[in-house]
């Protein structure tokens, strides 16, 4: 290493910056350059000089409340800028429309026991087995639930225009239930019967492709009725059944 | 909000470091405060970027950033032109005994605002804040070597500044 290279890394040197390999290199050059090494020690002592007398300032006292101003507007603004996306309004009137479409169409658990109930009525209409007991008079069809439930039915015979088919044991809501059918007309009508167990169920009626499914609620009884009948039609049964099981 | 608090938390005990340095880059103290002032607000805005290893090192990036903008904006200013670098090297004696110690300290002061901004930066975040070559490079976002040729540099044309105030002693040596 020459003195002119020297020169370039006395500063790294000093600063403790220099790689091992030049530091290696320059060392030997000091050994044997006294000029260089002259150099190295001014600057050594011009560096301490520094070191030891430079101002330094310290931030004015009411900077550091003019700092906490400014970042308090900035998160102010900040919100503000928030609330000026248009996404956000999007994103609320979405999560809000999602909300309405669930409440408005998730299907409710009456919902739910409807279609179970309207399932029963056709699975026992394509088996031939819409009777397990077939008789006409509510005193023989009662009488055959017995033991085979763990409730009495109420089982009535609601007006002259029903002829009573029959009972069977079906299953709704994960119990058994009673289901007696009627025929009224060339309709057939099951109602599906069972203790509310604190839980009655709400009066609805739905439409569900050619049937027409009621729900109501009489004596601490839940009844759901199933046909195939026009859903005025079906009104009158229902009323007519609950008035004949408030008689009982 | 607990961001905010944390923000505060992280950047405010290197207000004086701060200060300090937009002080020595712009020289004013109004113009220092404002740009500290506009670099807390950068910083705070840039904060989610921040991934937490040294908040000194990056909030003072940042306020020599801003400061070089602002520099930039008022460049009436010849300080950011390099100057000639092949110029003589003048050693300066910095232990005469006649120039009291308060002298001295205005006498470097003085020398070191007549710097190119460029070698005061290097000067000041090397000698006053302690920053590795490394860590000014990556700052100034310059390679390594060009931090030691301008640290180096920095040094020799502060020299000259102060031999300024020292005719005789030059003399002696020229």
């Amino acid at each position: 290493m020459n003195c002119e290279e020297a020169d370039r890394f006395l500063d790294a040197y000093l600063d403790g910056e220099l790689e091992p390999d030049k530091r290696a290199e320059l060392e030997e050059h000091l050994l044997e350059c006294a000029e260089c090494e002259e150099k190295l020690r001014r600057l050594r002592e011009f560096c301490s000089f520094i070191a030891a007398n430079a101002p330094h300032y310290p931030a004015p006292p009411e900077l550091r409340n003019k700092i906490l101003a400014r970042l308090e507007v900035q998160r102010k603004s900040n919100i503000m800028a928030l609330a000026r996306q248009p996404w956000l309004y999007a994103a609320a009137l979405l999560i809000i429309g999602v909300a309405v479409a669930w409440l408005t169409f998730s299907p409710s658990s009456e919902k739910k026991t409807a279609d179970q109930a309207l399932a029963n009525f056709k699975r026992a209409a394509l088996l031939k087995r819409v009777c397990d007991v077939v008789s006409p008079d509510p005193g023989v069809v009662k009488p055959w639930f017995n033991g085979k439930l763990d409730f009495s039915p109420p089982v009535v015979l609601p007006g002259l225009n029903f002829q009573m088919r029959g009972g069977r044991l079906d299953v709704l809501e994960n119990r058994k239930v009673a289901a007696v059918t009627y025929k009224r007309d060339k309709d057939l009508v099951t109602v599906f019967v069972w203790p509310d167990a604190g839980k009655p169920l709400p009066e609805k009626s739905w439409e569900i492709g050619e049937n027409s499914v009621c729900a109501w609620h009489v004596k601490e009884y839940n009844f759901v009725a199933v046909s195939n009948m026009d859903d005025r039609d079906m009104d009158e049964v229902v009323d007519q059944l609950r008035d004949a099981v408030n008689k009982l | 909000m607990g961001n905010a608090s944390r923000f505060e938390e992280l950047f405010l005990p290197h207000l004086d470091a701060a200060y300090n340095l937009a002080r020595w880059l712009v020289s004013g103290d109004q113009d220092a405060q404002d740009i500290v002032q506009e670099a807390y607000v950068r910083a705070f805005k840039g904060f989610a970027g921040f991934r937490g290893e040294n908040p000194r090192a990056w909030l003072l990036t940042i306020v020599r950033n801003t400061a070089y903008t602002w520099i930039k904006r008022h460049a009436t200013d010849d300080k950011l032109i390099p100057f000639d670098e092949e110029s003589h090297v003048v050693p300066v004696e910095t232990s005469p005994s006649e120039i009291s110690q308060e002298k001295r300290r205005e006498q470097l002061e003085e020398a070191l605002k007549r710097l190119p901004t460029e070698f005061r930066e290097v000067l000041v975040l090397f000698e006053f804040e302690g920053w590795s070559y490394k860590a000014m490079a990556d700052a100034l976002q310059v390679p390594m070597g060009t931090v030691m040729s301008r640290l180096s540099r920095a040094r020799r044309r502060l020299q000259q500044e102060l031999a300024q105030f020292q005719p005789g002693e030059i003399d002696d040596e020229l």
